[in-house]
């Protein structure tokens, strides 16, 4: 008997059926550079919850980091310097947001508490956001600027593109 | 940036201390390959290096490079469609690894499982599980890799950036492949090992078992904050 036909071809069209299915079994919207960014919601450390983009007429920058990652965990205090930059008098330029995502909750508290990051952090359970979001691989950086538009994502670690990220946020406002 | 340089750059990030997000799926390639030479029950199991290790390795690598090219093009639909629905298919993914896992540990017990060693089956077979680990590896951005991402995130480039990511995911593969082929030559040759064909073996099916538990459980998470996390410090 010819095992090779009854079982492997089986084998493999069911894996495809079930890709192709699971590809087109939702309406998918996800992020589009140039368009406006997906809504999504988001509970912070803190526990309190927010929409992602909650900041009409302001830029935002939004980082999603994991606690195991060394790229996410080297670009940290460079994205805290540049929080200050934007954030240094009374009035608030740029909104930053950092997302934990692929790691346990405690685990990337426990990154964002060592480094003490000054602004928003919140928790993607699920990866829900960073589905959305069409991010696979921490660290990831989007742009999105005063309308809401997505203007530019970054992958990788954004501390390697000092003077990119000053002249990508600048070009937000 | 040319094909050849992105594989050369896949090639050298599989070697990079900072890659320590390549052990999501290192020790279970490296399972899967040790394991299969070991269904050989031969102690002149070394004469099959090349059908138990290379020809599964070097079916792997397509598998792998393609889904994992098709993952970056953020440009292109079908890259949304596949980063949108990856808990899915990371599921899918854990349930295949769990099938290969079981050809392993069951191979010894049931001479039929013996027709998915024929050549162009055990191709066929590597070459879908290339594409489950490109579904449950989440790499490591190089900045070789962090410009591909680049090119392929955005539509007028996407698909060149996926050709790039693509021959980057090559390099790995032969990053995997050497690895793979020097962990079975050493091993073949560590008595112990060599008298126990089927022990070597489950303990391969059993690591693969175990990727597959990791990814149907949703667990994998924290594989990779305790592992990954205590490695990179």
């Amino acid at each position: 008997m010819n095992w090779t036909r009854y079982f492997s071809v089986p084998v493999v069209v069911v894996f495809l059926g079930l890709l192709l299915t699971g590809c087109f079994e939702e309406n998918v919207n996800p992020l589009r550079i140039g368009a406006m960014a997906p809504p999504s919601t988001l509970t912070l450390l803190t526990g309190e919850t927010r929409e992602v983009t909650d900041h009409p007429g302001q830029a935002q920058v939004i980082t999603f980091m994991a606690s195991w990652c060394p790229c996410s965990k080297d670009s940290i205090p460079f994205i805290k310097e540049a929080y200050k930059r934007y954030n240094s008098g009374t009035e608030s330029k740029v909104a930053f947001l950092m997302i934990g995502i692929q790691s346990p909750e405690q685990k990337f508290a426990d990154v964002a508490g060592k480094w003490r990051v000054p602004f928003p952090v919140g928790y993607d359970d699920g990866d829900k956001i960073a589905r959305v979001y069409g991010i696979s691989a921490p660290p990831t950086t989007v742009f999105i600027d005063r309308e809401g538009t997505v203007r530019r994502v970054f992958y990788g670690n954004i501390k390697d593109k000092e003077d990119d990220f000053f002249k990508w946020t600048s070009e937000l406002l | 940036m040319g094909n050849l340089d992105a594989f050369g750059h896949g090639f050298s990030s599989f070697f990079s201390i900072w890659q320590v997000c390549i052990l999501q799926i290192t020790p279970f390639f490296l399972a899967y390959v040790t394991g299969l030479y070991f269904t050989a029950n031969s102690p002149r199991a070394e004469a099959s290096l090349g059908g138990r290790v290379l020809l599964p390795a070097l079916s792997f690598a397509p598998g792998f490079a393609v889904i994992y090219a098709l993952l970056t093009v953020a440009g292109l639909p079908i890259g949304r469609a596949l980063v949108y629905n990856l808990g899915t298919l990371e599921f899918i993914a854990g349930g295949y690894i769990l099938l290969a896992s079981l050809s392993l540990l069951l191979s010894g017990r049931f001479p039929v499982i013996g027709f998915l060693r024929r050549p162009l089956v055990l191709a066929g077979v590597s070459l879908a599980l290339g594409s489950a680990f490109a579904l449950v590896y989440s790499p490591c951005i190089t900045p070789a890799l962090s410009d591909i991402l680049g090119m392929a995130g955005r539509p007028e480039t996407a698909v060149r950036g996926g050709t790039l990511a693509f021959f980057y995911a090559l390099g790995i593969c032969l990053g995997l492949t050497v690895t793979g082929a020097a962990l079975v030559y050493l091993l073949a040759r560590v008595g112990v090992v060599g008298r126990h064909p089927a022990m070597a073996r489950n303990a391969c099916g059993l690591v693969l078992a175990f990727l597959a538990a990791l990814n149907l459980s949703g667990t994998m998470i924290y594989y990779k904050a305790f592992f990954l996390g205590f490695l990179a410090g």
